[in-house]
């Protein structure tokens, strides 16, 4: 019996649907931050860092995205990071992305995000 | 018989007489004793008889002796022991016939006469022996290669003694092999081959000897050939094969005949038919022909000219267009089938004056011209184009000359001015100064000074076009690997390709990892946009739909994978269409140019003197019957020059595509050519250049 659901689970886990709201935490320190992301980022998450996260964000010198907890990403979620992105070194905000798990991470390389943001602003979790 | 006699007689020889008839025998086989002769008395009185005694010589001793016939009978069949018998016949007077018996033992002999003593010899395949007499010398046997020989349940490996008593067994070794074979399918799945080796069976027998002192046992090897394969394991192995179809009975029964071992085609595909495309008939010659206005050696032009120029009316049908037809499929030997290649129909574009009517089979003129058609491949564009002829020059009084047919000037083109004409140019004078753009040909009699030639120039967007869509297609067989890695990833999900299509993805895409591709888009659109006078217009809606996905403002979207595998499909066939040269090709002739530009998306002829410091540029042959000066020559197809160079004048560089090659009959030094990549100038004069590229490095003879 376990031995059926271990493998009915990880067909839940590969199925990529995902299917988890991305939620967020926030621990501030003078004028840094550090977004901790829970959940898929995907196109769901888009009105989340649209309207709540970019709008809070931009008040501090230093952004950590903190990835740990992110297993799925999808092109517009990865689109909405680069915005981000974008938008704070713009406005001369240090940003840096964190314990991107390697899966993750082996999609940002493929599409080369770590060559269109900077290879120092992408940390993989070790 | 008896012995001995007595007898009386009246005389002696009365008496012996007597005795021999009596003794049955002859004088000679008595001895005669005289006991008393006869007396005769007086007058009868005291008579007296003979008395004889007669004795048999051939007799002795009185006993009675045998007379002996000895016959000696010997029959011995089997290889055993096996106990014969003597008979021998005794006979005797006034007895009678006695039989005596004896028996007298013989192994494994034969023998025929009794001379055998101490020999061996095979007959039948069986060894036989007779013992020597008294102590001579005993035979001996040795086997032989193959030969297993037991000498009382023993095996002897050399030479051995061969005496009646001993008890010898034979052993040997017959071989036989098993039929080999197997069936093996081509690449293709077309044909099955079966390889049979037939089995045999060696043979081996005793080779027989004639009585000797010493035999060494030999054999003789018969070879039997006996194929055991039977067309039932043919047939299950082709099933376990899947061989279904084009099965040759005949090559399996001569296969399982085979008395060697060969090879047997026992089944075979069935090649498809290939389909024919469709095609077109012409109701008329439609090929120009231009022998045109000569310039004679002295200078002076002869205007007689016998050309033929091709026209039709209104109404007229010009051709029929035919169908394709269609192949049929074959089969492997595996029952699949193989579709023939397809057919595919000819694409009529129908331009300026021209109706496809009947279903798309006619192909009629609604107007009177010339008509005009050249296809590209299976894609056909005809057009009627009318004709202006212009008498005398072409000057500012006059103006420039814009014409949607073919154009024929009977003068000169006099300085800055513009001629441009859809369909064939034909200057009867000189050009000086001036554009000429013909959309098919330039025909010019005299010198090209100082102007601009072009002819073809669509052909020639096109073949651009075509190496930006090239590249374009590269780039997008790498994007679409690399969109297929991606979703193939564990932690990528898809999930917004419903709503927002590929367009997100693209977009990263093309910000890094193909940041050219973007560029390469525009480069098509904008080439096309400056072509769209002469473009079919299949090329400007591709670069639209093209700027539009790729570059913005994305109102066409690629939903998914597919969608953009079907777009590469159609790139593709734009692209197929501009690698095919279009035939008949713009031709631009001329006999002398100087300072001037030409480019022609085909061939160019320069028949007079030569060109001077001008720039040639040909999407075909460039062939100069006179001299080069200065200037660059490059023709795609190869370049053909009678002389070039000429020391004090600027280098002339010739140049050609490195699959091609430059010929030339005299070259001066200074001179620079180019093939492919590599390029070469010539340090002194040289002639009889044939420039081409061998195994990577330039030849120039």
């Amino acid at each position: 019996m376990p031995y059926v659901l271990a493998i009915s689970a990880f067909l839940v886990f590969n199925n990529n649907e995902g299917g988890k709201d991305l939620r967020y935490e926030i621990k501030k320190q003078l004028n840094e931050v550090c977004i901790f992301l829970k959940g898929d980022l995907d196109i769901d998450a888009t009105e989340i860092i649209e309207e709540e996260i970019m709008p809070m964000v931009v008040n501090f010198n230093f952004v950590e995205i903190h990835m740990g907890e992110v297993p799925f990403v999808d092109s517009s979620g990865i689109g909405l990071l680069l915005c981000m992105i974008e938008d704070l070194k713009k406005n001369n905000i240090q940003v840096l992305v964190t314990h991107i798990i390697t899966e993750v991470y082996d999609v940002f390389s493929l599409l080369e995000v770590p060559e269109i943001v900077g290879n120092e602003i992408l940390k993989v979790k070790t | 018989m008896m012995r001995s006699i007595i007898t009386k007689g009246k005389t002696i020889k009365e008496a012996i007489d007597k005795g021999l008839e009596i003794l049955e025998a002859a004088k000679k086989d008595v001895d005669i004793e005289i006991i008393e002769s006869a007396s005769q008395g007086i007058f009868g009185i005291g008579r007296k008889p003979a008395v004889v005694k007669l004795i048999n010589k051939t007799s002795s001793d009185n006993t009675i002796k045998l007379n002996d016939y000895e016959l000696i009978n010997q029959i011995i069949e089997s290889e055993d022991n096996k106990k014969t018998e003597l008979s021998s016949y005794h006979q005797h007077e006034n007895t009678p016939i006695q039989f005596t018996t004896s028996k007298i033992m013989i192994e494994k002999s034969k023998a025929k006469t009794n001379t055998n003593d101490g020999l061996v010899w095979i007959n039948d395949g069986v060894v036989y022996c007779k013992d020597p007499q008294n102590n001579d010398m005993y035979p001996t046997i040795t086997p032989q290669n193959g030969i297993f020989l037991y000498k009382n349940d023993e095996q002897v490996r050399g030479t051995t003694i061969v005496t009646e008593k001993d008890q010898f067994k034979i052993e040997i070794e017959n071989e036989w092999k098993d039929t080999i074979w197997e069936i093996t399918l081509d690449q293709t799945k077309m044909k099955a081959t079966l390889y049979v080796k037939p089995g045999y069976k060696i043979e081996r027998k005793l080779i027989d000897e004639e009585p000797t002192r010493h035999i060494e046992l030999k054999v003789n090897e018969t070879v039997l050939y006996e194929n055991t394969l039977q067309s039932s394991d043919i047939m299950q192995r082709l099933s376990q094969l899947g061989v279904k179809k084009g099965i040759v009975s005949s090559a399996i029964t001569e296969a399982c005949e085979a008395k060697k071992e060969g090879y047997f085609d026992i089944a075979i595909g069935k090649q498809p038919k290939d389909g024919k495309n469709g095609w077109i008939e012409y109701n008329l010659d439609i090929t120009q022909k231009f022998n045109g206005p000569l310039e004679r050696k002295d200078g002076t032009v002869d205007f007689r000219e016998t050309q033929y120029i091709p026209s039709v009316d209104k109404g007229q049908t010009i051709a029929t267009v035919y169908e394709p037809i269609l192949g049929s499929p074959g089969a492997t030997v595996t029952g699949e089938t193989i579709p023939p290649k397809p057919a595919y129909s000819l694409v009529i574009k129908a331009g300026r004056g021209i109706a496809v009517v009947n279903n798309g089979n006619q192909i009629v003129a609604t107007e009177t011209g010339r008509p005009h058609i050249q296809s590209r491949g299976l894609l056909l564009r005809v057009s009627i184009l009318p004709k202006l002829v212009h008498k005398g020059n072409v000057n500012l009084a006059f103006g420039n000359i814009r014409f949607i047919g073919d154009v024929e000037i009977l003068g000169d083109v006099e300085h800055k001015m513009k001629v441009n004409a859809e369909g064939d140019i034909y200057i009867h004078g000189a050009v000086d100064q001036s554009i000429i753009t013909a959309g098919n040909s330039i025909n010019i009699k005299r010198n090209v000074i100082n102007s601009h030639l072009t002819a073809g120039k669509s052909n020639m967007l096109v073949s651009k076009l075509g190496i930006i869509l090239g590249e374009i297609l590269d780039e997008m067989e790498k994007i679409m690997i690399a969109i297929n890695t991606i979703i193939n990833s564990p932690a990528f999900k898809v999930t917004d390709f419903s709503k927002k299509g590929l367009i997100p993805l693209l977009r990263i895409l093309l910000e890094k990892k193909f940041q050219t591709f973007s560029s390469k888009i525009k480069q098509f659109y904008q080439l096309s946009l400056e072509g769209e006078s002469v473009l079919d217009k299949e090329w400007l809606d591709l670069a639209n739909h093209l700027y539009e996905i790729f570059i913005g403002p994305h109102k066409n979207n690629l939903k998914n994978v597919e969608e953009l595998f079907v777009l590469k499909q159609f790139i593709h066939k734009l692209y197929d269409v501009s690698k095919t040269s279009p035939e008949p090709n713009s031709v631009i002739t001329i006999p002398y140019a100087i300072n001037s530009t030409i480019y022609c998306s085909g061939d160019i002829f320069v028949k007079g003197q030569g060109c001077y410091n001008s720039k040639l540029f040909s999407g075909g042959l460039i062939k100069v019957d006179g001299i080069v000066r200065s200037g660059e020559i490059f023709g795609e197809l190869g370049v053909e020059i009678l002389e070039v160079g000429a020391k004090g004048f600027p280098i002339t560089k010739i140049s050609v595509p490195s699959d091609k090659s430059i010929k030339i009959t005299t070259v001066m030094e200074d001179t620079v050519i180019q093939v492919g990549k590599k390029k070469y100038q010539f340090l002194k004069n040289d002639t009889n250049v044939m420039a081409r590229l061998e195994d990577g490095e330039l030849i120039l003879h």
